[in-house]
């Protein structure tokens, strides 16, 4: 079935870009990367089915901006601080060292999936079974994820 | 209840509750805070959609979204080329397999390839002959005060300390390609040595190796900043088959200027970085070769990098 781009666009861009906007912080980046989000819906629009957009749009938005916080590495100005710092205010037991490693190792190293399900976990509030649901895993499997990154996180901090 | 979350309260604004929040929702919209959150959203969203129009957009989108496609197919092809091209090399390595024995004794068949000279206690593959001799290395010279007994150091302290001078540099450069191109607009260029980039131009680095190898790929900023491009995870060199490797992420360069050089060291085995990163520190920022120890290869592309 073929993608009405333009009802999409219309009806669902303000929710994308609010989205874009709340991870990257940055209205021109927030633009652009809501256009990609809708660039990739278009190219990959086989892949649509049986889920409502907008759950769809917002995962592949929060993806792209995951993306582009880790290309924004290079820049002097790291944007992922914000970020970090709103996990760091969800997650206070861990604190935000914790936060900045967690992150640091989404943005790294992770698997795009892991990266969306900790996103979704520790900075949306969502509930391990509404990631779960988000995502089409099952909630065991978000919280192996999860528990898999903290474990990997402690083992870094361990080291260091 | 606390006050709802902006994305579920957008989902509401929209009517696509999905079954796994209904609850959620429900127990949200009893709360008067969310209402007016709700409300605000809306007129959010109004003022959204009168700035940007989804007829421009829109159009936009469909371009973009046109050379995707494009470019994704002659990926598709070229990665069909490859296939048939290793099936090609298997028949004929299967063929030779069957001709060769039947060729009669002192025929044409060349002449068993002499050995290689002895490995470091690594055990790393020989450097190849040819190679080895055009190597000057004067640390191999008897009384020298920074002789270096063994050719592959067997960790980085012993690594760096052998000769981090500029003696024994080889480039084989034919083994390990460094490609870099840039994005402009719709289109994408190869850069080469000496090419302008500009703050926030996107490149894409990509590998081309003959062998199996360990690399690591960095850049330096003319203020003498590094940035290590890959391994992005790992703190050592990264193994990669032979064959092409694109990097897994774009860089967008930052506002630096003065220019930023790329490069791609290589050597038969993985090593760790840290004092790699620290002996770099304090060479030049311009330095245009890296002093490595034999058995390690380079390359680099100088970029000069300007305001727009």
């Amino acid at each position: 079935m073929a993608v009405d781009i333009e009802e999409l666009y219309r009806k669902y861009s303000p929710m994308v870009r609010r989205r874009c906007l709340q991870l990257v912080r940055d209205e021109s980046m927030a633009d652009d990367l809501t256009q990609e989000v809708f660039v990739n819906c278009l190219v990959y629009q086989e892949r649509i089915r049986g889920e409502y957009p907008s759950s769809l749009l917002f995962r592949i938005a929060t993806n792209q901006c995951i993306n582009a916080l880790r290309s924004l590495r290079r820049h002097p100005v790291d944007r992922s601080e914000e970020v970090l710092l709103a996990i760091a205010r969800t997650d206070e037991e861990h604190g935000a060292y914790e936060a900045r490693t967690v992150l640091d190792r989404i943005f790294r190293n992770e698997r795009e999936s892991t990266r969306v399900i900790a996103v979704m976990y520790h900075l949306d509030g969502m509930t391990l079974k509404e990631v779960a649901a988000e995502t089409g895993l099952s909630i065991s499997g978000v919280r192996k994820r999860l528990l898999a990154l903290r474990a990997r996180v402690q083992g870094m901090k361990e080291i260091e | 209840m606390s006050t709802a979350p902006d994305w579920l309260l957008e989902r509401i604004l929209l009517g696509e509750v999905p079954h796994h929040l209904q609850a959620r929702a429900e127990q949200a919209m009893e709360i008067p805070a969310n209402q007016e959150r709700l409300k605000e959203l809306e007129a959010l969203h109004r003022s959204d959609r009168t700035a940007h129009p989804a007829g421009e957009a829109v159009g936009e989108i469909r371009r973009v979204a046109d050379g995707v496609r494009r470019a994704d197919s002659v990926r598709r092809r070229l990665a069909r080329r490859r296939v048939w091209g290793a099936g090609i090399s298997l028949a004929t390595l299967g063929l030779c397999l069957v001709v060769l024995p039947i060729l009669p004794p002192g025929g044409h068949a060349p002449p068993p390839s002499p050995s290689p000279p002895p490995t470091g206690n690594l055990g790393a593959p020989a450097v190849p002959a040819s190679h080895a001799s055009s190597v000057s290395d004067p640390s191999q010279t008897p009384g020298n005060a920074r002789e270096s007994p063994r050719t592959v150091p067997s960790a980085p302290t012993d690594l760096v300390a052998a000769d981090l001078s500029t003696r024994g540099i080889r480039r084989k450069g034919e083994e390990v390609k460094l490609q870099i191109h840039i994005q402009e607009g719709m289109r994408v260029r190869r850069l080469t040595d000496g090419d302008s980039v500009h703050p926030g131009d996107r490149l894409q680095l990509s590998i081309r190796a003959e062998r199996r190898v360990y690399v690591w790929i960095f850049s330096r900023d003319a203020s003498g900043e590094i940035f290590v491009h890959l391994p992005e995870s790992t703190h050592r060199f990264l193994a990669l088959d032979s064959g092409f490797h694109a990097l897994p992420h774009a860089w967008e360069l930052d506002g630096s200027t003065g220019f930023e050089r790329f490069w791609v060291v290589w050597a038969d085995l993985s090593f760790p970085l840290g004092e790699w990163k620290e002996r770099l520190r304090r060479l030049p920022s311009d330095a245009d070769r890296l002093p490595l120890p034999p058995n390690f290869s380079q390359a680099t592309l100088r970029l000069p990098k300007g305001p727009r």
